[in-house]
C-alpha cells in the first residue's frame, strides 16, 4: 500500500509544490495522476522515488516513511519501484538484453536467473527478437517497451510511469497501455502521470488530479477533464496518523474531493 | 557483496576505461607524467645520497702517531682498525711518504731536501662506512698507546649529513606536491567521466543501485588508470635512465665515489614507488570525486 498523509512540499527556493495532499493507493490498483504542467505531479513522483522528502506529512510506501528512511535504504526501496519515463532513459551503449539484465545485475541476481528471466520479460513486451539490438536502432514505441521490460524485470510492487506515452503515436500508446494493464492484472500497482486526455478517458481507471499543489479530485473511475458522475474514491484524511501499515481505506461513504 | 555483483563491478570498471578512450588516455598520460617527474626527483635524490655517502667515505680522518712510535704500537692501532666494523679502509703513511707528499705540495721543493725525516710522524688515513660515526671512531682510537691525535674534518662530515637530510626533505616535499597535483588531476578526470555518464548514473539510481555499486567501478577505473600510468612511467624512466647511465658512466668505475646508482636498483625502487603512488592516487582521487558527484 502507498499512502500520502497530509503531505506538503516546499522547495528551498520557496516554491510550494504540494499542499496538504492525502490519498491512499491499494496494492494492485491502476491509477492516473493528472494535472497541468507545474501542478505538482513531478514532485509527487520525486517523493515516491525518495529524491525529495516532504516538508510535512507522511509518504508511506509499503510501511516505510519516506521522510524518515535512512539514505542507505533508499536504493532497496527503489528496487520495489519500476520507473518508466517519457524519454525512455535507456543506456544507449548497451543492447536491449543488457539494458534489462542491468536492472537485475544491480540487485545482485545470479547470472543463471538473469539468463532465464530476461528473455521471458522481453517476450512479454514483444521484443525477444530484438534483444541484440541497441536502443538507437529501435522505434520510440519499442524503446518504451524496453523501459517497461526493465521496470518489471525485478517484479516490483509498483510501476511508476511519468508521461510514458509523451513521445509515442496513438497506436504505440495503446499497445503500451495494454501492456501496463496486463502487468497490473498480475497484481503490480501501476501509477501513471500523464497529460494524455484520450488515454485517461479510454482506460476508465482511477484518476487523481493535482492542481496548484492541491489534490482537487480523486475519482474511482475518472475522465480527464471532469469528475465521473458514477463514483469517486474515499478520502483517507480521517484515518489515525501514526498507523503505518493500515488496512483497507474507509470505503464508505464515497465522496468527491475538492471539486 | 555477492560474487556476481563483484564480477559486474570489475567488468564495469574495465568497460568504462574502454568506453571513454580519450578521457582514459588523458588520465593515464597525466598520471604517467606526474610519476615521471616524481621518479626524476627520486633518481636525483638516490644518486645524490649515494654520491654523498661515497664522498663521505673519502679519507677526511687522519690519525697522527707520536714521533718515533714503535712498530708494536703501529701494529696494534692497525689491528684495532682491522677489527673495527666502522672502518672501510685504512692506509699507513710512513714519515718518508709524508715528507714526499709535503714536498710535492710546496713550490720550492729543494728547500726541504735536507729536512730530517725523524721530525715527521707516521700517519693513518681512514675511510669509514658511515661518516656520521666519525666522532665515536675518534673516541675509540684516540686513547690507544702511540696515537697523538685523530683529526676529523667535522665541518665536511656535518655538511654531508645535513645535505642528506635536506635532500630527503626535498624529496618528501616534491613527493607531496606532485602527489597532490596528480590527485587533483585524476579527481577532475573522474569528474568529467561522471558527468559524461550522468544519464547512466541516474538510471542506475532509479533501478536501485547502491552508492557503492555505482562508485566502486570508478574507483577500480582510477586504480587501473594509476596502474597503467605507473607502469608506463616506470618503463620510460628505466629506458631513459639506462641511456643516461651509459653516457655518464663511460670511463667511470662502478666503485668510484662519483658512480651513479645502477639502473637495476633504480628500476626496483621506482616500480614500487610508482605502483604505490599511481594506484593510490588513482583510486583515492576517483573515490573522492565520485563521492562528491554521485549522491543517491
Amino acid at each position: 500500500m502507498l499512502e500520502f498523509r497530509g503531505v506538503s512540499m516546499t522547495y528551498q527556493t520557496g516554491t510550494i509544490a504540494l499542499k496538504d495532499v492525502s490519498f491512499t493507493i491499494q496494492d494492485g490498483e491502476f491509477v492516473f495522476i493528472i494535472g497541468r504542467s507545474g501542478a505538482g505531479k513531478s514532485t509527487l513522483i520525486k517523493l515516491l522515488t525518495c529524491e525529495e522528502r516532504p516538508t510535512s506529512g507522511k509518504v508511506l510506501i509499503d510501511r516505510y516513511d519516506v521522510a524518515k528512511i535512512r539514505r542507505g535504504l533508499i536504493p532497496y526501496l527503489r528496487r520495489n519501484i519500476g520507473m518508466v519515463f517519457q524519454d525512455f532513459r535507456l543506456i544507449y551503449t548497451k543492447t536491449v538484453y543488457e539494458n534489462v539484465a542491468f536492472a537485475m545485475e544491480i540487485v545482485g541476481a545470479p547470472r543463471s536467473t538473469i539468463r532465464r528471466r530476461v528473455p521471458i520479460v522481453l517476450s512479454i513486451v514483444g521484443l525477444r527478437d530484438k534483444s541484440g539490438a541497441r536502443p538507437g536502432e529501435l522505434s520510440g514505441g519499442e524503446q518504451q517497451r524496453v523501459a517497461i521490460a526493465r521496470a518489471m524485470v525485478n517484479n516490483p510492487m509498483l510501476i511508476l510511469a511519468d508521461e510514458p506515452t509523451g513521445n509515442l503515436d496513438p497506436t504505440n500508446s495503446e499497445t503500451l497501455m495494454a501492456l501496463l494493464e496486463e502487468i497490473n492484472h498480475t497484481g503490480t500497482t501501476v501509477i501513471i502521470c500523464t497529460h494524455d486526455r484520450e488515454l485517461v478517458d479510454r482506460m476508465k481507471k482511477r484518476v487523481i488530479e493535482i492542481d496548484g499543489g492541491c489534490l482537487v479530485r480523486d475519482d474511482a473511475i475518472g475522465l480527464y477533464g471532469q469528475s465521473c458522475p458514477i463514483r469517486t474514491r474515499p478520502s483517507l484524511k480521517s484515518e489515525p496518523d501514526d498507523e503505518l501499515s493500515g488496512g483497507e481505506p474507509a470505503g464508505e461513504p464515497i465522496r468527491e474531493v475538492g471539486t | 557483496m555477492r560474487l556476481s555483483t563483484i564480477g559486474n563491478t570489475l567488468r564495469e570498471g574495465l568497460r568504462s576505461i574502454v568506453r571513454h578512450p580519450l578521457v582514459t588516455l588523458a588520465s593515464i598520460s597525466t598520471i604517467a607524467l606526474m610519476l615521471i617527474l616524481l621518479g626524476a626527483f627520486d633518481i636525483f635524490s638516490l644518486n645524490a645520497r649515494q654520491i654523498m655517502a661515497q664522498a663521505g667515505q673519502q679519507p677526511p680522518i687522519e690519525i697522527t702517531m707520536e714521533l718515533g712510535v714503535s712498530q708494536e704500537k703501529l701494529s696494534a692501532v692497525s689491528k684495532a682498525m682491522d677489527d673495527n666494523p666502522l672502518v672501510l679502509e685504512h692506509i699507513l703513511y710512513t714519515p718518508q711518504d709524508n715528507l714526499e707528499q709535503f714536498k710535492e705540495s710546496m713550490e720550492n721543493k729543494e728547500l726541504f731536501e735536507d729536512f730530517p725525516v725523524t721530525n715527521i710522524p707516521h700517519t693513518f688515513s681512514v675511510r669509514l662506512t658511515d661518516p656520521e660515526q666519525s666522532e665515536s671512531f675518534r673516541d675509540q682510537i684516540g686513547g690507544m698507546p702511540g696515537v697523538r691525535k685523530v683529526d676529523l674534518e667535522l665541518s665536511v662530515m656535518r655538511f654531508l649529513s645535513q645535505a642528506i637530510v635536506w635532500v630527503n626533505y626535498a624529496t618528501l616535499v616534491a613527493f607531496i606536491v606532485l602527489g597532490v597535483i596528480a590527485f587533483i588531476i585524476i579527481s577532475n578526470m573522474v569528474r568529467v567521466a561522471v558527468f559524461a555518464r550522468g544519464e547512466e548514473i541516474s538510471i542506475m539510481k532509479y533501478v536501485g543501485a547502491t552508492n557503492s555499486y555505482i562508485r566502486v567501478p570508478y574507483i577500480i577505473e582510477g586504480a587501473l588508470i594509476g596502474l597503467v600510468g605507473a607502469t608506463l612511467a616506470w618503463l620510460l624512466i628505466y629506458i631513459g635512465y639506462n641511456r643516461l647511465y651509459d653516457i655518464l658512466m663511460a670511463g667511470i668505475k662502478p666503485t668510484d665515489f662519483l658512480a651513479m646508482v645502477a639502473p637495476e636498483q633504480i628500476a626496483r625502487q621506482i616500480i614500487l614507488l610508482n605502483l604505490l603512488v599511481g594506484i593510490g592516487v588513482g583510486s583515492l582521487g576517483s573515490a573522492i570525486a565520485v563521492r562528491r558527484h554521485i549522491a543517491v
